[in-house]
């Protein structure tokens, strides 16, 4: 068999990361840290990721850690900052990519404990793992608005102050879009049937992209 | 006069009717053919200055009288296009309520109006009938799929991405505005059903 490290890369690149040895040097010297606290902040840095909380909140939790076990708040922040790097960059290759005995011998090879590679372990393929990775996918990329709610009206105009005998449809769109901006706009029932043919188009296009000989490559 | 359709302008009517009577019936038919393409258009008045002032010196009246003439035989359009008058009816309220005049050969004119009306009816009604009350219309909308294969956070992905731009249009100013989205499988799916629903609605009104 093979040792992986023949034809896969480590996950975390071709050299240790800065901000990863400095963790490890910072564990070192910050010996008398109790596992349980070391535990608490690598799923802290699991939340991290999940929620992008403000960094203030993440700040005080912080700060009270290193209050409590007398270290100075710098070393906390490099063990938390390497923690996570790890993550983020165990999560950057493919889901499918990255199986757990090679993703733990690379921890083995960046020099953490067992007990801490056995929790980075139990994140990456715990229960959250989907949701990691959509996170990783979806919000750390630059993306244009997308439309968060679409409420519609469809009213029948009976008279009008033109014509007194009318019976027409009328469509009333509003969109709000995630960069917060209210549209209310009509839609003639040609634009609308348009519009759903076009999206219809799409929708099928997007279902050929899977078969596109040239995508193959991207199989993951 | 109570039974006319136009029963409200009966007064701007009589003003014009003698300057109508007077006028060569080619220019009149021309004159009235301009005038059902413009009725009922937003925004837009029916002759420029420069016009008016050419159909002065070839009608031979005076300015105003042109105009109050335009706007009667628009209002006539309009009234009608409200009620959605035979032409028969229109030609008899012409004739006996507003004097046009009866003379055989004048009654041509009453009658040019009809026919203008009979074949300009549809499109004036269709016209008022697509008035926009809200002040976006959508006018247009274009799309692409991309597909995101790769970016910072992720070394391989395979992201189809639909963008769409919504292009609105102010009706008063003409302007556009571009609304553009980005949608990825989920997000159209549920948009799609979303105007599916709203076609079956529409197809319910329909029966």
């Amino acid at each position: 068999m093979p040792d992986h490290r023949s034809y896969q890369d480590p996950f975390y690149g071709w050299t240790t990361p800065k901000a990863i040895s400095l963790c490890v040097q910072t564990l070192k010297e910050c010996s008398a840290l109790p596992f349980e606290v070391i535990q608490k902040m690598i799923a802290l840095s699991e939340t991290q990721i999940l929620n992008e909380q403000t960094s203030t909140s993440m700040l005080d939790i912080l700060w009270k850690i290193a209050k409590k076990y007398s270290i100075s708040i710098d070393q906390v922040m490099l063990i938390f900052n390497g923690f996570v790097h790890v993550l983020r960059l165990a999560l950057k290759p493919p889901a499918a990519f990255l199986k757990p005995d090679i993703f733990k011998d690379d921890l083995r090879d960046l020099k953490f404990s067992e007990q801490i590679i056995g929790e980075f372990h139990n994140i990456l393929f715990g229960t959250k793992r989907d949701q990691l990775y959509l996170a990783i996918q979806e919000r750390d990329r630059p993306r244009l608005p997308s439309l968060q709610t679409f409420d519609w009206n469809l009213d029948v105009t009976l008279t009008t102050a033109s014509l007194s005998r009318c019976i027409e449809p009328l469509l009333l769109f509003q969109f709000r879009t995630s960069d917060n901006r209210n549209l209310t706009f009509e839609v003639s029932i040609k634009k609308f049937n348009e519009l759903r043919y076009k999206t219809a188009l799409i929708l099928k296009e997007m279902e050929d992209v899977d078969g596109k000989q040239a995508l193959k490559l991207l199989e993951t | 006069m109570s039974n006319s359709i136009f029963s409200d302008g009966s007064s701007k009517i009589k003003a014009c009717v003698s300057h109508i009577n007077s006028l060569n019936e080619i220019k009149f038919k021309k004159l009235l053919q301009r005038i059902a393409e413009k009725t009922g258009r937003q925004n837009e008045t029916i002759f420029t200055l420069d016009e008016l002032n050419k159909l002065e010196s070839a009608f031979e009246i005076s300015a105003d009288n042109i105009k109050q003439m335009i706007e009667t035989l628009e209002y006539m359009f309009l009234q009608s296009a409200y009620h959605l008058v035979k032409p028969q009816v229109l030609l008899n309220d012409l004739v006996n309520e507003q004097n046009f005049d009866e003379n055989k050969h004048v009654l041509y004119k009453a009658k040019l109006v009809v026919e203008q009306w009979s074949s300009s009816a549809k499109e004036i009604v269709e016209r008022l009938k697509s008035t926009h009350i809200a002040s976006h219309s959508l006018s247009d909308v274009r799309w692409t799929l991309d597909v995101g294969i790769s970016q910072a956070s992720k070394s391989k992905v395979k992201r189809p991405t639909a963008i769409y731009e919504f292009q609105l249009k102010n009706d008063q100013t003409q302007e556009i505005e571009k609304v553009q989205t980005e949608f990825n499988k989920e997000e159209l799916y549920a948009f799609f059903e979303k105007l599916e629903s709203i076609q079956s609605q529409l197809d319910a009104l329909m029966t």
